[in-house]
């Protein structure tokens, strides 16, 4: 072979080889820019790069939306299913983390420029007003070129020359991908917000633990340069403004809640020329400081308040009194009344009381009751009567399931000293002594049958094997009619006895997945034990099931995503303790803990668990 | 001369100095060998070689080193 | 820019359009500019001091080329005692050279030594000197040494002092040099650059394939070796005899690998104007002695200490006396070895010295020097010994000892040219004897320095490919010229996998942030 010919096939090659790679990374696309052809996977793409990816999706499916939420990272707590039930409207939440108000400016541009927009929400917290136009490059940081006026051509080009690494990234993500979020993909593509299914079934309700798992998240330190970028955010958002009165879209601002040691971060005079600046410009809605900033179980970390507090948001704009909010919350502050709202915000800030937001709730757990107990496990009527009047002497009024929803939810308050009793299992001595004495106490339980035994009265389910006697459904109705029982979930047969269950293999002894068990399997066992039992208890007692206790206290995290997922609100585990519950925080009724009661429980002993 | 030759044989039996013509130019002699065998010419025939004389053309084979030797002696 | 990097091959295939489309004439202010842009995108302050040497060198250069004519003009002038005036006008060269080689080399000290220097001081005797931080200017070693020749060239009358300041600054900006060498000569690589080179579609190919080879050898070989060995070198303690032993062979290697695959570049990258330069190894490992080592490996350095350090010095004036002394109180057979030997252990030390500041490097030299001295004191001997035990040289068994013989050696040699201190190499090797078994029995000690059980394989690999290459180029087989002789396909499969291979490695080391460090907090 001449060397020219040779020279020109080298030339071809090297050619050939970029051409390779380009392909692998258009067709892989790890950053959504050419359509995701083979994945579609954009909650992975906007992780990568949600400037880029969040347009690119937009480009494909802006039909589906007619309003739009823009801001940064805070801004994620504002779901677009409940805007849409506020205002019937199509929401998509529009927000990139780490954006500063330049590109919300490009944002807005290009989507009232391009896309259908009714309604715009646009949230501004402190941060924006740190950075400007920082010009972000690189392929994770930059914007989409559509929405600036740099070379799309250069743009696309770059992009099918990215490191093959991020596509070969993506790819080993795809197979290590589970239903959960994980850290490469956090979004929730058709809403567009974070999906934080995992955070939103921690426990939090314990401070200490809270703060414990998360302290390092909420540490900020003072910021001494102050807010260097005050007239450019006025600029921007009154640009935003001018831009929705000319194309008559609904536009809202909305100045979202700060965790106090942000706030505390800056001098007052900063952040008064802030938000005076941005009053001049439009009215918004400020949720900066208010009790709930002074909590850091409202928020995920200092910058970042929770899916809950969203929800207060939207109740207190759109008025929905059955969301509970503290008092004051949102102001809408204008150029007029700007100033003596500052003025009274620094002057009297709006510590909370913890009293005022949470309370202390003890859970007891009961099984079986007997004449003649052969373990601690099962309490004589005696010991029980014992209890039950030591709680009464004491004070203590019981309370149910719905209470807690119902303080948690709508801030409707608790008893003084209240304490939820709950029994496991369904047996029939609860009815037979149990019943009875909470009666004359003036006291009420919680039972948590088991669906698949519900009424065995000899013989475990349809075998041979001996049990305990369980009630049936006329029993339980008996018990609900008198306004003493409540009736909850133990699960279906999810606590299954496997020495008993030799015909069936799968069988469960509590909600924890089977060795080996895939995710989707589980997910579906799961779903179909719930439905299950929930088809029963409508048909039964009138209701779906509101609350479950774990078979032996035994659950994942993604249990709690599923169990919650279907409509259970609030969960029990076995671990001792108190509970602490959060007025607007509905994931602090996830996985109570109970304190196991014995025979050999003494009352001063129940009383001392009890002591706040 | 026969000096020479006894000089080159004795001390590197293994090279054939009758028909190696690039006694530099293929490495036959390393630069060790050559600083040995100038200062055993210095020694026998009382000459002084010096850096500059140390070419290719001057040692590339037994009959140029015999000439190098002759000149200097001659001078 | 890193020569396995995108930036180093985008500007070289610029600069090679741009020279081929330029007229003959003007190729070569191509690749001075090419040279200049190179440098300066190292660093600016650099140039200045390249500069400097070029400027000083040239002028340096013109000096002794006016003494050489001052004495022609003397000698013709008639004056009868014609070696009166030559020893003059020798001694007035030799003082002019002695100064400006000075003011060179201390260019280079200054750069080099003299910041661990002050920090030796500052050690010993506790004093506070402040460091001046120079950042090393890139290539100082290889292009003082290449002026340093240039100019005793000038002095020794072999070569004529270039009067075009342009193009004597090609000789010494010439970029692919700059980075690892060689050590050019100027009767050999001058002309090639002022000239121009022809369109040669032949030896462009052999440039880019040697090249290509040489990213490969660097890729694949060099970088993956390279945290294992910084592993164990930074932390020997914390690892069995038999790993250190194995982490200075695994040196040995990466050196190899590294150096070699470097300078292939740098040929490669010249082949490609048409530029010849000389071969700096020669499959040094596959050498039988510790000497056959030095002249396999880093070749143009051992040709230039020959020339301008070796000779010059073994048959000077003072080494001469040296030896007629020592062969007076010893003997014939030792005194005829004295010079060289105490000659090449000075050679080694400067070997030592080049190689870098420190306790360690010296050592290295030293150690060097004196096994090959002590080599050639007890040659006799040695071979008076193998005479009566009829051992061959040229045996398989007897070639077989040699070789693993040497690498042994250069193995040993390793723990000083690369750790950190002096003292830090020597208890190095006291881990080896002292604990070479120690932990052998918990953890595989292949993997328990960072290499995987997967870069193993790779490397390994790697070492097999080059291994069968290198013996085949031992056996005089031209691998690119034999390569270029196949049908079409033959030569296409290992092109592809070449280019392939590198420019998928190298584009997956542009910048890229992982998924996981993206997002800041969830």
């Amino acid at each position: 072979m001449s060397g020219k010919k040779w020279l020109f096939m080298f030339a071809l090659t090297v050619f050939s080889v970029l051409l390779l790679c380009a392909g692998f990374s258009i067709l892989v696309d790890p950053f959504g820019v050419f359509g995701d052809p083979l994945f579609d996977w954009y909650s992975y793409n906007e992780t990568n790069n949600p400037r880029t990816a969040k347009l690119a999706y937009l480009e494909k499916h802006h039909g589906e939306y007619d309003s739009y939420v823009i801001g940064s990272s805070s801004a994620a707590s504002l779901d677009p299913n409940e805007l849409n039930a506020y205002t019937g409207a199509r929401f998509y939440n529009l927000f990139v983390y780490g954006c500063d108000t330049k590109d919300y400016c490009d944002f807005a541009s290009y989507i009232l420029g391009h896309y259908e927009v009714k309604n715009l929400i646009l949230n501004i917290g402190i941060n924006e007003a740190n950075t400007y136009d920082e010009g972000e490059d690189s392929y994770t940081g930059r914007m989409h070129a559509r929405a600036t006026d740099r070379s799309e051509l250069f743009f696309y080009l770059s992009y099918a020359l990215a490191n093959p690494r991020y596509a070969v990234e993506k790819l080993i993500s795809r197979a290590k991908d589970t239903d959960v979020p994980q850290v490469f993909d956090v979004f929730d593509a058709p809403t567009g917000t974070y999906d934080k299914r995992l955070r939103d079934v921690e426990q939090i309700g314990d401070l200490k633990r809270y703060e414990a798992a998360h302290g390092a998240d909420f540490a900020v330190s003072p910021e001494t340069a102050g807010l260097p970028y005050i007239e450019e955010c006025a600029a921007s958002v009154a640009m935003i403004r001018d831009l929705c009165r000319e194309k008559g879209v609904n536009l809202t601002v909305i100045a979202s809640p700060v965790y106090i040691a942000q706030w505390e971060a800056y001098d007052e005079g900063t952040l008064s020329a802030y938000k005076t600046a941005l009053a001049n410009e439009t009215d918004y809605y400020d949720f900066s400081l208010t009790p709930i900033s002074y909590d850091s179980r409202y928020f995920y970390d200092a910058t970042h308040f929770r899916n809950a507090v969203g929800s207060m948001i939207l109740a207190e704009i759109f008025g929905n009194d059955e969301v509970w909010r503290p008092e004051p919350f949102g102001t809408l502050v204008t150029a007029q009344n700007c100033a003596g709202y500052l003025d009274s915000l620094f002057q009297s800030p709006p510590v909370p009381e913890e009293s005022d937001h949470t309370a202390s709730l003890p859970v007891l757990m009961y099984h079986h009751f007997a004449e003649n107990p052969e373990n601690d496990m099962t309490i004589s009527p005696e010991v029980f009567r014992e209890q039950i009047k030591a709680l009464a002497d004491a004070g203590y009024r019981a309370v149910d399931t719905a209470d807690l929803i119902a303080y948690v939810r709508r801030g409707i308050e608790l008893p003084e000293k209240p304490v939820l009793i709950t029994m496991d299992d369904g047996y029939l001595s609860n009815y037979e002594i149990a019943w009875g004495i909470l009666e004359e106490y003036g006291m009420k339980a919680t039972i948590f049958p088991i669906g698949s035994t519900f009424g065995n009265r000899e013989f475990y389910k349809d075998t041979e094997y001996p049990i305990k006697p369980h009630f049936d459904f006329d029993e339980a109705r008996e018990m609900l009619a008198s306004g003493v029982i409540d009736i909850q979930s133990h699960t279906y047969d999810m606590h299954a006895w496997p020495p008993f269950e030799e015909d069936n293999p799968g069988a469960r002894s509590d909600m924890l997945p089977l060795d080996g068990e895939s995710e989707e399997a589980y997910a579906a066992a799961v779903r179909s034990d719930l439905e299950t039992y929930d088809a029963i208890r409508k048909r039964e007692f009138g209701e779906d099931f509101r609350a479950l206790a774990y078979p032996s206290g035994l659950f994942t995290d993604y249990t709690e995503i599923l169990v919650h997922g279907a409509g259970i609100e609030v969960t029990f585990s076995t671990e001792a303790g108190k509970n602490t519950l959060v007025k607007g925080l509905a994931q602090t009724l996830y996985a109570l803990r109970r304190y196991t009661v014995t025979n050999d429980t003494t009352p001063d002993e129940l009383l001392g668990w009890l002591e706040p | 001369m026969q000096k020479l030759y006894d000089i080159l044989n004795e001390n590197w039996p293994d090279i054939d100095f009758e028909k190696e013509e690039k006694l530099i130019d293929d490495g036959v002699l390393t630069s060790l060998d050559i600083v040995m065998l100038v200062g055993e010419l210095n020694d026998a025939f009382d000459i002084e070689i010096t850096a500059d004389e140390l070419l290719p053309e001057n040692f590339n084979s037994a009959s140029a080193i015999e000439a190098l030797v002759k000149r200097l002696t001659a001078e | 820019m890193s020569i396995s990097g995108a930036g180093f091959l985008l500007f070289l295939t610029a600069a090679a359009l741009l020279y081929y489309l330029v007229p003959k004439a003007y190729r070569r202010f191509v690749l001075l500019a090419a040279g200049i842009i190179f440098y300066l995108s190292f660093s600016p302050a650099a140039g200045l001091c390249l500069l400097f040497t070029a400027c000083f060198t040239f002028g340096s250069a013109l000096l002794l080329g006016r003494l050489h004519r001052l004495e022609k003009s003397a000698l013709d002038g008639g004056d009868a005692d014609r070696k009166a005036v030559k020893a003059r006008f020798r001694t007035r060269r030799k003082r002019l050279l002695a100064a400006l080689l000075t003011v060179n080399f201390a260019t280079l000290a200054v750069f080099k030594y003299l910041d661990p220097w002050l920090a030796e001081l500052n050690d010993l005797f506790g004093l506070s000197f402040r460091p001046l931080n120079l950042l090393l200017p890139l290539g100082i070693s290889f292009y003082i040494f290449q002026t340093s020749g240039y100019l005793i060239d000038c002095f020794r009358g072999r070569v004529e002092p270039e009067r075009n300041f342009f193009k004597y600054a090609l000789f010494v900006s010439y970029f692919p040099q700059m980075i690892q060498g060689p050590i050019n000569r100027y009767q050999s690589l001058a002309p090639q650059l002022y000239e121009g080179s022809d369109f040669d579609a032949d030896k462009i190919r052999l440039g880019i394939e040697l090249l290509l080879w040489g990213m490969l050898k660097k890729v694949f070989l060099a970088d993956p070796l390279a945290d294992a060995v910084k592993e164990i070198y930074a932390n020997y303690t914390a690892y069995s005899g038999f790993s250190v032993f194995l982490g200075a062979a695994l040196y040995c290697i990466q050196l190899y690998a590294d150096f070699s695959g470097g300078v292939d570049v740098v040929r490669g990258a010249s082949q490609i104007f048409g530029i010849e330069m000389a071969e700096n190894f020669k499959r040094p490992y596959f050498s039988r002695t510790l000497d056959e080592f030095w002249r396999r490996w880093h070749i143009s350095l051992g040709e230039w200490m020959k020339d301008y350090l070796f000779y010059p010095m073994a048959l000077s004036g003072a080494m001469g006396k040296l030896g007629k002394a020592a062969r007076k109180r010893f003997g014939a057979d030792f005194g005829k070895v004295a010079v060289p030997a105490l000659c090449t252990l000075i050679v080694f030390l400067a070997v030592g010295v080049w190689q870098g500041p420190g306790l360690a490097n010296i050592a290295y030299g030293l150690y060097n020097g004196l096994l090959m001295s002590f080599a050639l004191l007890v040659d006799r001997r040695v071979r008076a010994f193998k005479t009566r035990l009829k051992i061959k040289d040229s045996s398989r068994a007897y070639r077989l000892f040699g070789v693993a013989r040497t690498c042994f050696l250069v193995v040993i040699g390793r723990y000083f040219s690369r750790s950190a201190s002096l003292y830090d190499a020597l208890r190095m090797l006291w881990r080896t004897v002292r604990y070479f078994g120690e932990g052998l029995g918990e953890g595989n000690p292949f993997t328990a320095f960072g290499l995987d059980g997967g870069a193993w394989a790779r490397v390994l690999f790697a070492c097999a490919v080059l291994f069968a290459v290198s013996l085949l180029q031992e056996k005089g087989i031209r691998i690119r010229e034999t390569l270029a002789k196949k049908p079409w396909y033959v030569q296409f499969v290992p092109l592809f996998i070449a280019v392939a291979l590198l420019v998928v490695f190298v584009y997956l080391n542009t910048d890229y942030t992982a998924i996981a460090y993206v997002y800041e907090s969830i």
